[in-house]
């Protein structure tokens, strides 16, 4: 008999982001302010803590890699706004540990499953994961955008599987049947 | 960390295929129709009396693009200047 080889989890974390009214204001206020040039605009976290993040982790959680778009400078509102303009930006791959820390401090609920992988898939998660933080092959974008992927869909180009495989779960996806199309990357 | 796993209301969904809709196209008429289509969803999520939720980032327009009524409702501090698309 083949022996069986031990699985290895790799943990994906998320969080939504916090859509209360109270921040909603604070960090529009300080978006609009960002783009009249009346302020500074909101900080990257507080951006992530409005737009939400996913992330990876192959040790439990002690570190938690995630996909960001490089800003390369640019002030967190412009890049904000060009997201939602369907810009694409090159994206980086960050120690997040700090940011999901953050969030669950804040008050918002850090979701987080396992996904069990066999010891040679667990190595070569490992090691394209280990490429992707010295130097990210996708560019960031929002769907129907011209980035590659987002934080999300960014898991799934590390060939993690996302969905439990239920086929129940998949046809029920609500996004499924809303967004019958989903673009990510430049093309017409 | 917590484990939350009821399903979140997505009163706002239109609001999601609009905007992908928005950055799927550059062309400004297209835009400015997606805009207007955008702004009677927020005045018909505003009218229900219980958007207690704002919608996602990625279900968002860009500042510009926004209507008046959503920053009225959701930040009546705050507006962008004249350079607003609608």
């Amino acid at each position: 008999m083949t022996p069986v080889l031990p699985c290895r989890p790799v943990t994906v974390l998320a969080f939504v982001g916090d859509r209360s009214r109270p921040f909603v204001a604070r960090v529009l206020a300080a978006l609009v302010d960002g783009m009249n040039g009346s302020g500074p605009g909101p900080s990257p976290l507080e951006c992530v803590f409005l737009a939400g993040h996913a992330g990876v982790s192959t040790d439990a959680g002690q570190t938690i890699s995630g996909f960001n778009p490089n800003a390369g400078g640019l002030p967190a509102w412009q890049v904000m706004q060009g997201l939602q303009s369907g810009e694409g930006f090159p994206g980086i791959v960050t120690d997040d540990t700090g940011v999901f820390t953050a969030a669950s401090q804040h008050g918002l609920a850090v979701e987080a499953f396992d996904v069990p992988l066999p010891e040679p898939a667990f190595q070569l998660f490992v090691a394209a994961l280990g490429r992707e933080r010295q130097n990210s092959q996708y560019s960031y974008g929002l769907p129907d955008g011209d980035g590659d992927c987002n934080c999300i869909t960014w898991i799934e180009r590390l060939g993690l599987p996302l969905l439990s495989g239920r086929m129940d779960e998949f046809i029920a996806l609500p996004g499924r049947g809303s967004h019958p199309s989903r673009r990510f990357g430049r093309c017409s | 960390m917590t484990s939350d796993s009821s399903p979140r209301p997505d009163v706002a969904r239109q609001l999601g295929v609009l905007a992908m809709r928005f950055r799927r196209t550059r062309d400004e008429t297209s835009r400015r129709a997606i805009a207007t289509e955008y702004a009677q969803e927020v005045q018909r999520l505003i009218e229900t009396g219980d958007w207690s939720e704002a919608p996602a980032f990625e279900d968002q327009l860009p500042l510009e693009w926004m209507p008046e009524a959503f920053f009225a409702y959701w930040c009546p501090d705050a507006a962008p200047r004249s350079t607003a698309k609608k």
